[in-house]
């Protein structure tokens, strides 16, 4: 095993143990340990009129956490990093993980949005490798305009199904009638496959009807409102 | 037709107001405040030092006894410092000596049920 991986490793009992004592509350810790190092990492760049973007991704280059990209701008930033060392290491040791792990690199992105854009930004991580998820994703946004995830989404209403495109129509029925649900049971009641309703419900989370989050390994969504 | 952060807004002060506390926010169990008001100095730590020491007070509450845990109070010469657990946020609230903790964890109840409410975490 090499050094790199040992440090990874290390990382990983701490966050493990952590959650074990604390749950989310004591992973908050990690979390503003990495907006502190994103602040020390991105404080001499501020000037520099960089995007913080792309300081993100040289960032978590630089500190070889794993291969970030943006993948969304608006209405939020969404990144996703392939091949997260945490989240490979965390496996390793402890196998699938029930919470996202990489909360150090969300402190990270943070920090990053918040100094270059000058206003309090939190990060999310939306989705984990360590859960289950081919990828970490991380949902950055400005705390006054979404202080908790329902405030970014909007409620549902059959009023809004009616102006969905027609290929989200039954999905948003389902999720309406289901409240709760993994794209597995979308799919046995649209008798599409789950990988097609996954990306139907993803389309409708990008549009705030739905809050994704990942639950044992497995995406899961429900209804705002 | 006010804004949802005046409702948030005006929510915690009805607390505040209800209860004489001298300061309060409400918070995700993550340490996000969600609305504060009265707080000074590095406000996003100290929220996020109060839903660990609620997070911390569960775990050792669950584990030692099997229970699951209602608020937390800390005793202080000077007054006192209450986090309380609602179904899916905190409050924490600062409050003088005399202040009466049954009145500030019935209020805490409340206001946490009517700014979930507000917020559709209900």
């Amino acid at each position: 095993m090499s050094e790199d991986q040992k440090l990874w490793e290390v990382l990983a009992a701490v966050i493990q143990q952590a959650w074990e004592m604390g749950r989310e509350s004591a992973l908050t810790i990690l979390y503003l340990a990495g907006r502190r190092l994103g602040t020390r990492l991105t404080s001499p760049h501020v000037q520099a009129g960089i995007a913080p973007e792309d300081l993100a991704v040289a960032i978590v280059r630089e500190l070889c956490l794993g291969e970030l990209e943006l993948i969304q701008k608006k209405p939020e930033h969404v990144y996703r990093l392939s091949g997260s060392r945490i989240a490979d290491a965390f496996v390793r040791l402890f196998g699938q993980s029930q919470f996202p792990v990489c909360c150090a690199i969300a402190g990270i992105l943070a920090a990053v949005h918040e100094l270059v854009k000058g206003m309090p930004h939190h990060c999310e991580e939306v989705a984990c490798k360590a859960s289950g998820a081919e990828f970490c994703e991380f949902l950055v946004y400005p705390v006054p305009t979404a202080v908790t995830e329902i405030q970014i989404a909007k409620p549902l209403t059959p009023f809004d199904i009616l102006a969905l495109p027609p290929e989200l129509k039954r999905t948003a029925m389902v999720m309406l009638a289901l409240k709760e649900a993994a794209a597995e049971e979308v799919a046995q009641r649209t008798g599409r496959s789950a990988e097609e309703e996954a990306h139907l419900l993803d389309a409708l989370a990008e549009r705030g009807y739905l809050v994704k989050r990942i639950r044992e390994g497995k995406a899961v969504y429900r209804v705002a409102g | 037709m006010s804004s949802l952060a005046d409702q948030l807004s005006r929510s915690l002060l009805s607390f505040i107001r209800a209860t004489g506390a001298k300061s309060a926010a409400v918070l995700r169990v993550d340490g996000l405040p969600v609305v504060h008001e009265a707080i000074e100095g590095d406000v996003r730590t100290a929220i996020a030092v109060a839903a660990s020491v609620l997070g911390f007070s569960e775990r050792a509450v669950e584990l030692l006894g099997g229970w699951s845990l209602d608020y937390v109070i800390m005793k202080c010469k000077e007054g006192h410092v209450l986090v309380k657990k609602g179904r899916q946020l905190l409050l924490t609230a600062v409050a003088e000596e005399r202040a009466a903790v049954g009145l500030l964890v019935h209020e805490a109840d409340r206001v946490l049920k009517e700014i979930e409410g507000l917020l559709r975490l209900q």
